[in-house]
């Protein structure tokens, strides 16, 4: 059974009254709905409240999805509507500071190898670098990166026009390349990780 | 070989890997959904509205019942005298007959308005085959 086929059985199942039935919904999808809300708000507490928020907001609609578009689409979309809403009311900024706050020694512990504490550094990094784009520009990386969508798909989540995204991920591209590049001294290797 | 800024983007995703939903989240989700009414045809926003011209209409009715006349009062006769600035009798239209006279104008718009929200609700959940709009919830 692939993913949208199960997506709809189980909507299915809410649907037909099967509450806990959702459950299954939240399990499959919660950790690339937390990740994206992460990735735009910038912080754990807030990120967990907004994939919460959002869940319940699917939960609510269920009933209106009627399936023209993939579940993870109109999923993708909701979540990023109540994260951009949640920027905005908080007023969430963009990092300001300049210079990368940590150096890979700082990630050398006893207990971890090299290569792991060259990982843990690069995570931290990464999400440095995705902090220090405005909160649109955040979510494109996230959806074009780790949920692995197409511009058409990004597009009809956010409502930005196809070229738009295109120029967007372009500046994106670049003035995260410039932070990772600058900050990244040691060459890991794959091998042993 | 010079790295593309894809390349290198991409490589850092790959090696660090997506961040995963802090543990207890599907149960914590899960938790609020069962405190969710079974009827949803009434959403928050609109659920708050109707609240609100519920008490508005209760409260004219208290205000209507228990008001006497406003001639009654010397000082509001002075008040409403010296505001028109006509020295005409317009403390007369404040009395308790026009103010329920009025708040049955009320009762007839907000009884339209609460109507027209459920018919509204209604036609969208089981008639209308519209366009999805999600998170306009």
């Amino acid at each position: 059974m692939d993913t949208s086929n199960s997506d709809r059985y189980y909507i299915d199942l809410v649907l037909s009254g099967k509450k806990e039935a959702f459950a299954s919904i939240v399990e499959r999808h919660k950790d690339n709905v937390f990740n994206l809300a992460l990735k735009i708000c910038g912080n754990n507490e807030d990120a967990e409240e907004i994939a919460q928020d959002s869940f319940v907001k699917v939960f609510r609609s269920l009933r209106s999805f009627k399936g023209n578009s993939r579940f993870t689409t109109w999923l993708y979309r909701i979540v990023y509507n109540t994260s951009i809403t949640f920027v905005r009311k908080n007023k969430l900024g963009i990092l300001r500071i300049d210079d990368f706050p940590a150096d890979s020694a700082d990630f050398l512990r006893s207990n971890i190898s090299e290569d792991e504490a060259e990982i843990e550094y690069r995570r931290i990094l990464l999400a440095y670098a995705i902090q220090k784009l405005d909160h649109e520009d955040r979510a494109i990386i996230t959806m074009h990166y780790y949920q692995d969508l197409s511009h058409t798909e990004i597009c009809s989540i956010t409502g930005i026009s196809r070229s738009n995204i295109k120029v967007r991920l372009f500046r994106a591209r670049k003035k995260m390349k410039e932070i990772l590049e600058k900050n990244t001294v040691k060459e890991i290797n794959y091998e042993k990780v | 070989m010079k790295k593309s800024e894809n390349d290198i983007i991409k490589e850092f995703v790959d090696l660090t890997g997506p961040e995963e939903a802090p543990s207890g989240f599907t149960g914590n989700v899960m938790s609020r959904i069962k405190m969710e009414k079974e009827y949803t045809y009434v959403n928050p926003i609109k659920r708050k509205f109707v609240l609100v011209v519920a008490l508005i209409f209760t409260g004219l009715i208290i205000l209507a019942s228990t008001l006497p006349s406003a001639s009654e009062y010397s000082w509001m006769t002075i008040m409403m005298d010296k505001i028109s600035g006509f020295g005409t009798g317009m403390h007369e239209y404040f009395s308790s007959q026009k103010i329920l006279y009025l708040s049955s104008y009320v009762f007839y718009i907000s009884a339209g308005i609460i109507a027209f929200v459920l018919f509204d609700r209604f036609l969208s959940r089981f008639l209308i085959q519209g366009k999805e709009s999600p998170g306009r919830v």
